[in-house]
């Protein structure tokens, strides 16, 4: 009977979700026709791959509590730097791609020294690093977007399966993505560490889990999917943008807390944020389509984000009450 | 002077605790209260309702007749309710006297804060004091006591100071300091303020207080005019308890091996000196008051805070634990004191809490962790400790406080240590959980486990252990047999420095 009732409640929150993005397609679609297009469907999910990507990292983080404000610079920069090495080099981009990887990787080890080592809280210290790597985007190319010409890039970054208008290739490796890191949340060693770490972190500390080596892993972690999202999107636009991906962190970190990933740590689960990612990424191109002005758009996505914050608060509190009303019947 | 605190019926829970039960009785100012009773028994508890820090689950209290409730310590101070607390509040990089006016510096054009007015008044009050400092001193280069005097004067230097509470002021001052504390003590309550006065330190109380009010389990056992009662019928009052029978019906028939634990001279930031060892089979109780060094000693000899000093010996073998991890690698658990902030993972369910202590042998390939194992060891732990819950899958912190820590032990008991470390395991747990966990305890001995149990409540430790340690001032300072124990015996032992507590 109790395990009915949580898996109601469970499906409770998804279903919540569901609603919500049925709600915003509904509307946007009332506004524009084109918005329920399949053309546009498929549209919006291609564009959601980027913050799914770094929206799997951020999961991670949120729930030990850190956080990341350096992913879209590192995106930022991953993309620029890719489109330099290919103009630069005659490497293959396979290669250059996992350099860029490696690079990222590179930036969320810096991330996790900050947090661990100078006991830097992570909201300023990836604010710090989120500078400096913004900063090196545009210096790498000197402020001007650098074309992608390279073939196998675009085709990695446009091909689809099942044709012209099938479903597009990252669209399926973002999934995959998602599964894959579903399961290590759920079924491995890591993921159960994340949850007591993020849940009690002394306690976790003197159940034996080494938290330093958790955190770092969930640092390197989010930088390198931010730097595949940034490699991604410089073949999608055919060109290495250092002025792209730049609310990308916010937008990851509006898509995990709506999907429930509680920001004082250790709640989560990474199939709800598959949804909050489509409904972050439906309500940002039915504001583009809409016409509403970029300035409004800001404000826009800034109100959503104080919504979802607003109801983890009062999650929290409704359980704390819950908590308490049953000691008192129980004592 | 009429000030008078009445305390009617409060009932403070907090979730799986009912902290205080119905609490009833009367502080009138011009005398000095001493709330007296052991670790736990709802002393500070009471005193962080009074100042707004909690507020109570029902009942209420009349400050000069006047009910109120405070949500906040800011508005218990604005209504003239002053708790000093051991941990000094105050701002070490500001004055005397801006700490003295903090949050009512009187500011005049623009906001400027006047400071020779501020200065002035503050001088006054230390005069007054008759204290040997100066408004403009920076509160960092002055003495600890002179810190917490202070932190008084903060209080005291509101006009509408109704009442002032102290919780163990004297813990961290020397005798002469503490004697200036009693002189503006003294003071306080010649001049009609309701004074509070929390402390274990019997001698101390019998110089300070008029009245001694006495908690036991989060309920009033009355109040006594101190002249009336004698150390020993206090003593008796604050342990007096009706559990003689559970631990005379306890299986305690087992065999004490070899030496398993071996410790000589630890020392921590937090601990100054302890030797000891535990053999296998054998309960060592540690008994003290709070902040006596017991749990600081079990810390330092598992890594969980620095070890300066000494050495730990597991099986004869030299082991140094740089991090609780080393020490649960090697046998060492450690099942801690509090609950709430060290031992559950609270949203994680009741499966989970007791699986985390065995990741390490969980995990395969990859760091997959085996389920079904991982299942096993929950239904096992869930069978042999009785832990009432619906399902595994519960989050943990629905679950009563006996269960959580039963899960808590489980958790320990699945990773077949060799040394199990209890800190006040049945803080907190009704009494039926607590017969329970006695007879666990004494079977974790019968398999051979060295048990080291740190125990506030008396009768636990007495009742339960071979040998019992007594710690005080981050020290052991003693041992004695359970045999020959009592109560009194151990009380005065961790209470009284000199003072010869007989029978």
């Amino acid at each position: 009977m109790k395990d009915k009732k949580r898996k109601l409640q469970i499906s409770g929150n998804a279903l919540v979700l569901v609603i919500a993005i049925v709600l915003i397609v509904a509307i946007f679609s009332s506004i524009n026709k084109n918005f329920f297009s399949y053309a546009n469907l498929i549209n919006v999910l291609v564009s959601s791959v980027s913050i799914g990507l770094t929206a799997i990292g951020m999961t991670f983080l949120i729930m030990i509590g850190g956080v990341d404000l350096s992913a879209g610079a590192v995106a930022a920069m991953s993309g620029v730097f890719i489109a330099w090495a290919l103009q630069a080099t005659s490497i293959h981009w396979t290669v250059l791609a996992l350099v860029t990887l490696a690079g990222a990787a590179v930036t969320g080890l810096l991330n996790a020294l900050m947090v661990i080592r100078l006991r830097i809280v992570p909201f300023i210290a990836t604010l710090a690093s989120q500078f400096v790597w913004q900063g090196a985007a545009y210096l790498i190319c000197k402020g001007t977007p650098i074309p992608v010409k390279d073939a196998g890039l675009q085709a990695f970054a446009k091909g689809r399966i099942f044709g012209n208008n099938g479903i597009p290739w990252i669209v399926i490796m973002a999934l995959v993505f998602f599964l894959i890191f579903s399961y290590v949340l759920t079924k491995t060693k890591f993921g159960r560490s994340v949850f007591a770490i993020g849940g009690n972190g002394e306690a976790a500390r003197l159940a034996g889990i080494n938290s330093n080596r958790v955190k770092v892993i969930c640092y390197v972690m989010t930088s390198a999917f931010a730097g595949l999202a940034g490699i991604i999107l410089s073949g999608r636009m055919n060109a290495g943008n250092p002025a792209a991906n730049e609310s990308l962190q916010f937008d990851a970190i509006i898509a995990a807390n709506l999907a429930g990933v509680s920001m004082e740590g250790g709640v989560g689960s990474i199939p709800a944020v598959i949804l909050g990612v489509c409904l972050v990424q439906a309500f940002n191109s039915g504001l583009n389509m809409a016409q509403i002005s970029p300035y409004w758009q800001f404000v826009a996505r800034g109100m959503l984000l104080l919504a979802s914050l607003s109801i983890d608060f009062f999650r929290q509190r409704a359980r704390e009450r819950k908590l308490l009303a049953d000691s008192m019947r129980n004592l | 002077m009429g000030n008078v605190i009445e305390f009617k019926n409060i009932t403070k829970y907090f979730p799986g605790v009912k902290a205080l039960d119905n609490i009833s009785f009367t502080a009138k100012g011009g005398e000095v209260l001493a709330l007296m009773g052991e670790n736990g028994a709802g002393k500070s508890t009471l005193l962080k309702v009074l100042n707004g820090d909690y507020q109570q689950t029902s009942g209420e209290y009349l400050v000069n007749g006047e009910a109120c409730r405070f949500s906040s310590p800011r508005e218990a101070v604005a209504a003239g309710i002053g708790v000093i607390y051991q941990e000094r509040q105050i701002m070490l990089e500001l004055t005397v006297g801006e700490n003295v006016f903090l949050g009512r510096l009187p500011t005049g054009f623009l906001g400027k804060i006047k400071m020779n007015e501020v200065h002035e008044k503050t001088q006054r009050i230390i005069d007054e004091f008759g204290l040997n400092m100066r408004s403009t001193d920076k509160v960092k280069d002055l003495s600890i006591a002179y810190q917490q005097m202070v932190e008084i004067m903060k209080a005291y230097g509101r006009d509408n100071l109704k009442m002032i509470a102290f919780d163990e002021p004297t813990a961290s001052l020397s005798d002469a300091e503490i004697e200036s504390l009693f002189r503006i003590i003294r003071k306080l309550k010649e001049e009609g303020k309701v004074v509070i006065y929390v402390s274990h330190r019997m001698a101390e109380i019998r110089q300070i207080a008029d009245r001694a009010a006495i908690f036991k389990d989060g309920c009033y056992m009355g109040d006594f005019p101190l002249d009336e009662i004698t150390d020993a019928q206090m003593i008796q009052k604050m342990v007096g308890r009706e559990l003689g029978d559970v631990f005379s019906t306890l299986d305690r028939e087992k065999e004490i091996g070899d030496v398993v634990l071996e410790v000589r001279n630890a020392q921590s930031p937090y601990l100054k000196d302890a030797s000891f060892s535990v053999r296998a089979g054998e309960v060592v109780g540690f008994s003290g008051l709070v902040g006596a060094g017991r749990t600081e000693t079990m810390r330092a000899i598992t890594g969980a805070d620095p070890m300066t000093g000494g050495e730990v010996r597991l099986e004869g073998r030299l082991l140094r634990c740089k991090t609780p991890h080393d020490a649960i690698k090697n046998g060492i658990v450690m099942v801690p004191e509090d609950r709430k902030l060290q031992g559950i993972v609270p949203r994680l369910s009741v499966g989970k809490n007791i699986s985390v202590g065995s990741l390490d042998a969980l995990a395969g390939f990859l760091g997959i962790i085996d389920e079904k194992r991982e299942r096993k060891i929950a239904e096992d732990g869930k069978r042999d400790f009785n832990i009432k819950t619906p399902d595994l899958d519960k989050a943990i912190v629905e679950l009563s406080g006996g269960n959580q820590q039963k899960a808590i032990v489980a958790r320990w008991l699945g990773t077949k240590p060799k040394v199990l470390i209890l800190d006040e395991p049945t803080k907190g747990i009704d009494v039926g959980a607590k017969s329970e966990f006695y007879n666990m305890i004494c079977e974790f001995a019968k398999q051979g486990i060295a048990i080291i149990l740190i125990s506030s409540e008396l009768p636990e430790v007495i009742g339960l252990s071979d040998r019992i340690l007594v710690m005080r001032g981050r020290r052991i300072v003693g041992e004695i047999s359970a045999e020959e124990a009592t109560e009194g015996s151990l009380l005065a032992m961790a209470m009284m420095e000199e003072y010869g507590y007989e029978g």
